[in-house]
């Protein structure tokens, strides 16, 4: 990577535009309504859809199966799926050659901004059409995907990050349920630090980039109303302090790393571990081994905190540039409003099922683990989509917080930095 | 006559510029087209808003008053700097050093050149992993060594204070190859008589290195000090793969910031300008070094 290759990459995409057709939304702000009925192929005619997805191996083995019965139940429309790694940057490309796919699996935190620059294809109209009513999604899945007067995806899914803990090593220690506030964190974290093997009572690597997500559970708002500036109150205090208390009693270490480079949670090398739902699959090949449970993030401190967090959601969207919009909308419906798909989806990508008909389902309410969720499922939160608020966590809070683990700075000069500096990012990211 | 011979020549050397034209044009022309093209119109999106999908605005002055205001971009600029000061100096001696010692006449030497090559042949994304490994803090292989030895473990990669020479420990590994060859070609390139003469008038060999070596491989020195520099500035790879950055923007550096904001951020016009200022830099330190080696060497 050079500044070279930075230019080239920019000269290929402008070359791109001037060449290719004109990128949706760069010179009509129709792009991103619908292709009319003149330029999408009849129904009757075969249509080929391509569908972009981050996953390979098995998991794309278990989308190909519910792409299969879509195929099947749809004679006309073949859709086929294909792994894009890079797929934000590809789709950048594509985008801008006027070669877009179809259909995309894409980061629903991601879809407003994408909505914005009119890349993507919005859907109220099919499901208007067919009588679907977006309340029929879990609330703020719906919103994270819905921007400029237009909903622009249906989530396949819920992710929440929690905590997973270790019962077999608290129950050493005499504790013989998993904690379930801040403080009771806290106290099995230390104590958990006394069993041989131990080396970290709870795993804080991601704990930095946590920080909207505790701050949350600890009844807090992390933009202002307006939302342009941050909101670090006192119960962001509370939450930079909370950190440092855990890091103070030495229940976890900047230098710390499982030895061999692998999972110190499936180890015995961490007590308790932040991961999102997600990482279930790979736990639960322990579950004979080790005995464990996950819970949201727990209520803290403040008055009127509840366990819960950030959630976010995989969606599927349709590109504003799709040569098949329409087919596109029957595949989007057909895969995330039916109950069994819905509940594929969540089997194949983690978390919950976003369709509430089927929330509740054995699936999730039988499962060991998800659960402990279900009932604090509705305190989570999506990002805000001010612009830059979702890379506030990443270059601001994650970093300076980082440096407060490693005692550089206290919670008071972090604060002030993670609020200097928030607000000044926010800023720019608005162009001011 | 002469009017004829004059024509002759004049010929002559019109075919040899036209000669000389069509050897240098394949290479002229991907330069054009894939550096000195792209690098213009780098030039001009800094001076825009570009983001790839929506209506380009030409901002002025903005993005670079942006960048300066910057508080990463002013720690990448920082880190930077103290990458180039650990890893250059680091770069020269240990491949100057290799060098000496590979040109010595040992049995088994070609075959010891050979594997010592191998670093450069390797991906810096696979090599990175494995460093990543040979790092870690609990059961790498180095801290496994140093605490053999009595030595206290070091978090490595772990720690914003050791991060950054963590970086340029894996660096030098990867450059250090390439670096060793150049100064091999110019170390075989010292006529042995020069050596033998020194010998006869008595020299040892320190004296020989100092009076010698040093003087006759200097401007290959200077090459390759040209080289690491430019090199050490755009320094992205192990980064992006090992730290993104981090810990606490202890390995922040402006090619990463450029790549995340214009690749993920999508603000192709203000990582452009940031390339710009890049560019810059490296241009100052690089016309700098050169003066200063023009000076010493006369």
């Amino acid at each position: 990577m050079t500044v070279g290759a930075v230019a080239l990459s920019a000269l290929g995409m402008m070359l791109a535009a001037c060449s290719g057709p004109a990128p949706a939304g760069t010179e009509s702000p129709a792009g991103s309504q619908p292709p009319s009925a003149s330029e999408t192929p009849a129904p009757q005619e075969p249509q080929e859809l391509t569908f972009w997805g981050w996953w390979d191996g098995d998991v794309a083995d278990q989308i190909q199966k519910i792409i299969d019965g879509f195929n099947a139940s749809h004679p006309g429309i073949t859709v086929n799926y294909v792994t894009q790694s890079d797929m934000m940057n590809t789709f950048q490309a594509a985008a801008i050659a006027g070669d877009v796919p179809d259909i995309m699996l894409w980061d629903a935190s991601e879809v407003r901004r994408y909505a914005a620059l009119n890349q993507l294809h919005a859907i109220d109209g099919h499901l208007a059409d067919n009588q679907v009513q977006t309340s029929e999604w879990n609330d703020e899945s719906i919103r994270e995907l819905t921007g400029q007067g237009g909903l622009y995806g249906l989530p396949i899914n819920i992710d929440i990050w929690g905590l997973y803990a270790n019962l077999d090593i608290l129950k050493e220690v005499g504790i013989d349920k998993a904690p379930a506030t801040w403080d009771e964190v806290e106290a099995a974290a230390v104590a958990a630090m006394k069993v041989d093997g131990v080396k970290v009572g709870l795993n804080m690597k991601m704990a930095p980039y946590l920080f909207n997500s505790f701050l949350v559970a600890n009844a807090g708002q992390p933009l202002s109303d307006d939302s342009k500036t941050v909101n670090l109150d006192d119960r962001a205090k509370e939450v930079l302090n909370y950190f440092k208390e855990l890091i103070d009693a030495g229940v976890y270490s900047t230098t710390y790393a499982s030895a061999g480079g692998g999972d110190g949670f499936t180890t015995g090398e961490e007590a308790m571990t932040l991961w999102p739902t997600s990482m279930l699959r790979n736990y639960k090949a322990y579950a004979e081994d080790i005995d464990f449970t996950f819970m949201p993030i727990p209520a803290g401190r403040a008055a009127g905190a509840k366990a819960g967090g950030v959630q976010t959601s995989w969606s599927l969207v349709i590109p504003a540039g799709s040569k098949h919009a329409q087919a596109a909308e029957e595949f989007l419906l057909y895969v995330t409003h039916t109950p069994e798909n819905s509940l594929a989806w969540a089997e194949i990508v983690g978390g919950f099922s976003a369709l509430k008909a089927v929330q509740n389902d054995p699936q999730f309410a039988n499962d060991p683990y998800l659960k402990n969720v279900l009932a604090d499922l509705g305190n989570h939160k999506i990002r805000s989509d001010a612009p830059g608020f979702i890379s506030l966590e990443g270059t601001v809070y994650g970093p300076e917080i980082e440096k407060m683990f490693e005692g550089t700075q206290t919670p008071e000069q972090t604060l002030e930095i993670m609020t200097t500096e928030g607000n000044k990012f926010l800023a720019q990211a608005r162009g001011e | 006559m002469q009017i004829a011979q004059a024509g002759t020549r004049r010929r002559a050397a019109i075919r040899r510029t036209l000669t000389g034209w069509a050897f240098i044009a394949p290479a002229a022309l991907l330069f054009g087209l894939m550096i000195l093209l792209p690098t213009l119109i780098a030039v001009g999106l800094s001076f825009t808003n570009f983001n790839v999908f929506s209506p380009t605005q030409f901002t002025g002055l903005a993005n670079y008053a942006r960048a300066f205001q910057d508080t990463y971009f002013l720690i990448s600029l920082r880190n930077i700097l103290q990458f180039v000061v650990l890893f250059v100096p680091a770069v020269i001696s240990l491949s100057f050093v290799m060098a000496v010692l590979l040109n010595s006449n040992i049995r088994g030497i070609k075959g010891f050149r050979t594997l010592m090559y191998l670093p450069a042949l390797t991906s810096p994304v696979a090599s990175a992993i494995v460093w990543k490994w040979l790092m870690s803090p609990e059961g790498g292989l180095l801290n496994e060594v140093l605490t053999s030895i009595g030595l206290p473990a070091v978090p490595w990669l772990n720690d914003s204070r050791t991060a950054m020479v963590s970086i340029v420990i894996i660096c030098v590994w990867q450059a250090l190859a390439a670096n060793t060859v150049i100064f091999l070609a110019a170390l075989q390139g010292v006529q042995p008589s020069v050596y033998e003469s020194a010998r006869i008038d008595g020299a040892g060999a320190a004296r020989q290195m100092v009076y010698i070596t040093l003087p006759l491989v200097a401007p290959t020195a200077f090459f390759v000090l040209t080289i690491a520099l430019i090199g050490a500035f755009q320094v992205f790879d192990q980064i992006y793969v090992l730290t993104m950055g981090g810990p606490g923007h202890a390995t922040t550096v402006p090619l990463y910031l450029i790549y995340t904001n214009a690749f993920k951020e999508l603000q192709m016009g203000y990582a452009s300008a940031q390339a710009m200022i890049l560019f810059v830099l490296i241009l100052a330190v690089t016309f700098v070094q050169q003066k200063l080696n023009k000076e010493s060497l006369l």
